[in-house]
């Protein structure tokens, strides 16, 4: 079938994925039409509350999750078996879904998750009443929404990126070979990419400029420092994507041959999609670092073991990230020395980050420990995360990673970062910052179970892809012959690939039976918690604080139980202009300006892309013009006031 | 309820209002400068990959380049003086320095233009050469910015026309003077680094 410019194949996978899509969809409108939720939906998508945001952000993190979840199991079944053919997915279709996995999970799954709980957790830690721009907020969140359906439309719309989320060239802008896929990916995670950009723009001026009174800079929580310096490394380190992606656009739509071709330099690609690829996994790993931070130090109900030296380590973190990206690129041949530096710096990292192992260490020793399912979290991330910090040190060794290079032992490591670090402190945050989020707690016998079932899943899945790949397998080929000796390995990974899955169940089973079950009252402080998040009500309202809170110690929640009467102090000082933004739907309809560029553009049709500029020029044209409306101001008085109506 | 009905118009709530976003925009700044500093870098990486198209020495015309340059680094005055006169309350001076800044950007663009397709018909397409490829997309990415400031700056036009000088503007006003410096000294690298280092390349 011709479309835009290409042609829509229908094989049984295609059709089974548009049967899904179409189902899911009925789905939803039949839901939201019979539980009478349009007018909730609609208030939703035009929402400029923080708390709100971040769940829209998590929500549609998790069903970008669910179909990256399914790519993989599509892959480890492909994989159970030598020799083995799994309903289509052999060759090219199996890099397909081995391409949306790693850029769905990376992009559109662990990055949402974390600025979900980023977005409701840091204005409360910080005493602030919203984000710095909440309208850009919005867009943000929409901007990665777009890009993540971008992404997962490919798969239907003429074939998904086929070529790894590292994209390399010149495999990737061969267009015999990739088709359209590329551009799906080079547009899905620009758009996101530019959200993701704004997202940090907005988390560094909140916590510079809106902390509440008395709040120095050592005496902010570490998740929120976490967040300070993760939105640092977005800042320096995406617009290198943007660019990158910028040059492969170009490469790939319009001719040109920077990256490919008899002149063009493919390691340049690598070069800029590492410079920005390194920080990133520190991207999704620094706010995993601070949710532990807190999670620990709430269940042990102690202080945090070394708040100052945590702060340093993530900052030397952060600063060594920008300095070791030659360590995914060793096998190019960039000559000893290039090699041997980095090897070093890469192996320095070990030394700030073993500095937060042994932290959180002395946190728990001496400890009151409560065991609740985000403690549990807490506990499986410690040893998983040693295990995967090692074997990244053992690849920092410049003649071991020749070994390594290209086998299953990296894919074995890098889970165990992503899915020992970033995943299970987003479970950890989900069970932690649950009641905030919804005023509900999750059910923690469900949630234990969920979360051994994806501890033992993990482990069952990735401790076995470090012998396969000593033994020899190498990383994206759909299958290995039953002489090698490697099928044992792959089929313990599979099943535990398949015990993750049902945990991912399990947990969507808590969701919707602790949403039926769990009294809503008694929940603004379920944990006795330490920071100011837990001295507001459950869920969190989005006007608060006509005065703001007075910060007398790092911990001041617990301060205030400590010294005081348990509640927060407020200054006396009055404000004489605090702006709310009006909730405004400009935001999903510029993401809907940015979907039509791309659009355009992958497809090659010049007038949408046109079209599409000449909308999100508009738009942001009346968004600026009617600013003064879109506004509401208030004196401490009157947002007491309009606090006290609310209520009731 | 606009910005000016219930808040005097203080010096401390004019601080209070543009501070945070003066912040945002140096921010926003610092990501830019990575993106120009990326494209920069790919340019250097691209001086030696020719194919069979002229060198940088053959392609830039220093002498061409003059009058843009200086077209556009006036504007940054111009701006300033905008910037100034808005905050003196001179609502009729505003304009025209907005207008003259609007007029001098566009001339550095028509004249950008002139040159663009110059080079086209000289045969030094988009895809003649890498080089060449990423001159035009340093050099064109430069001008989507200078472009998207002059519709800014029409839009600013609007503002201080409606609303006269409010708080709301002056902070535009703060935001847009720090995109427009930026936009200027951007092309202050590329004026030395392209066009007038390839006179030695």
């Amino acid at each position: 079938m011709p479309f835009f410019n290409t042609q829509l194949k229908f094989a049984s996978d295609i059709i089974a994925a548009n049967i899904s899509i179409l189902v899911i969809l009925v789905a939803a409108v039949i839901y939201i039409s019979l539980a009478k939720k349009w007018k909730m939906t609609w208030m939703l998508v035009r929402t400029m509350d923080h708390r709100k945001i971040g769940i829209l952000y998590i929500a549609w993190g998790f069903v970008f999750f669910l179909r990256a979840g399914l790519d993989a199991m599509l892959m480890r079944t492909q994989l159970a078996f030598p020799d083995f053919k799994f309903w289509v997915f052999q060759g090219d279709k199996y890099d397909q879904v081995m391409t949306t996995h790693g850029t769905l999970m990376i992009f559109f799954v662990a990055m949402p998750f974390l600025i979900g709980l980023m977005n409701i957790a840091v204005p409360l830690q910080i005493g602030a009443r919203d984000l710095a721009f909440p309208f850009f907020n919005s867009l943000s969140m929409w901007l990665f929404v777009i890009g993540g359906l971008l992404i997962n439309m490919s798969f239907v719309l003429g074939g998904a990126p086929s070529t790894g989320w590292t994209s390399y060239v010149p495999l990737a802008v061969d267009k015999d070979i990739v088709g359209n896929g590329t551009a799906f990916y080079d547009m899905g995670v620009q758009v996101s990419g530019i959200g993701t950009i704004m997202t940090s723009i907005n988390m560094i001026t909140t916590i510079l400029k809106h902390r509440a009174p008395g709040m120095g800079f050592m005496k902010i929580p570490l998740f929120t420092w976490s967040v300070l310096i993760t939105s640092i490394l977005i800042l320096f380190a995406f617009p290198v994507l943007s660019a990158a992606l910028l040059i492969l656009l170009f490469d790939n739509q319009f001719g040109t041959h920077i990256f490919s071709g008899e002149n063009g330099n493919p390691v340049l690609w690598q070069h800029l999609f590492w410079a920005f690829g390194h920080p990133e996994v520190y991207i999704v790993i620094l706010p995993a670092f601070g949710i532990f931070s807190q999670v620990i130090s709430t269940f042990a109900s102690k202080r945090i073991f070394g708040y100052s030296s945590m702060v340093l380590s993530m900052l030397v973190i952060g600063f060594l990230s920008f300095m070791v990206w030659i360590h995914h690129m060793f096998t190019v041949g960039l000559g000893a020395f290039a090699n041997v530096v980095f090897a070093i710096t890469s192996m320095l990292i070990a030394v700030p980050t073993g500095i937060k192992i042994f932290n959180w260490l002395f946190t728990i020793r001496g400890g009151s420990v409560r065991f609740t399912t985000a403690m549990l979290y807490a506990l499986a991330f410690i040893p998983s995360f040693v295990i995967g910090g090692v074997t990244g040190v053992m690849q920092a060794v410049v003649p071991a990673d020749y070994q390594y290079h290209d086998s299953y032992f990296v894919v074995a490591h890098l889970h165990y970062v992503m899915v020992g670090g970033t995943v299970l402190g987003a479970f950890s945050g989900f069970y932690f910052w649950w009641p905030k989020m919804f005023g509900y707690i999750l059910n923690d016998k469900i949630g234990k179970w969920q979360a051994w079932t994806f501890i033992i899943g993990f482990h069952m899945t990735f401790l076995p892809m470090h012998l396969s790949g000593l033994q020899g397998m190498p990383r994206r080929t759909f299958t290995y012959l039953p002489e090698d000796g490697l099928f044992e390995f792959n089929f313990i990974s599979t099943m535990g690939a398949y015990l993750m899955a049902v945990s991912v169940l399990l947990f969507l089973w808590n969701v919707f039976y602790s949403y039926r079950k769990k009294p809503r009252h008694g929940v603004a402080d379920p944990w006795d918690g330490r920071t100011m998040e837990w001295a507001v009500s459950s869920p969190s309202s989005h006007l608060r604080w006509p005065y703001l809170p007075v910060v007398r110690d790092l911990e001041n929640l617990w301060y205030e139980k400590d010294h005081g009467d348990g509640t927060l102090q407020f200054s006396q000082k009055a404000e004489k202009r605090i702006v709310v933004e009006k909730p405004t739907i400009i935001p999903l309809l510029l993401s809907g300006g940015f979907f039509t560029i791309s659009f355009g553009l992958i497809f090659e049709v010049p007038l949408i892309t046109i079209a599409g500029f000449i909308g999100t020029l508009l738009l942001m044209a009346w968004r600026s013009i009617t600013y003064e409306q879109s506004i509401e101001l208030y004196t401490s008085e009157q947002l007491e006031e309009a606090i006290r109506r609310e209520e009731a | 309820m606009g910005v000016e009905t219930n808040v005097e118009n203080s010096t401390e709530t004019l601080l209070e209002y543009a501070s945070p976003r003066k912040t945002a925009m140096f921010l926003f700044i610092c990501a830019e400068a990575v993106i120009f500093g990326s494209l920069f870098a790919t340019y250097f990486v691209m001086l030696h990959h020719l194919g069979d198209g002229p060198g940088p020495k053959e392609f830039f015309k220093f002498k061409e380049i003059i009058l843009p340059t200086i077209l556009l680094l006036s504007s940054s005055l111009t701006w300033y003086l905008a910037e100034k006169t808005l905050h003196v309350r001179e609502k009729g001076k505003t304009l025209f320095f907005i207008g003259l800044t609007v007029l001098l950007a566009l001339g550095f663009l028509s004249l950008e233009m002139i040159e663009f397709l110059k080079n086209i018909g000289d045969g030094y397409t988009l895809s003649r050469s890498p080089f060449i490829s990423s001159y035009y997309l340093l050099v064109g990415l430069h001008g989507c910015h200078v472009l998207f400031g002059i519709l800014w700056m029409a839009l600013l036009l609007v503002h201080v026309k409606t609303k006269g000088a409010t708080v709301a503007n002056h902070g535009r006003f703060v935001s847009f003077g720090i995109y427009w410096h930026f936009v200027d000294s951007v092309w202050v690298f590329i004026f030395l680094l392209l066009y007038g280092l390839g006179q030695f390349l």
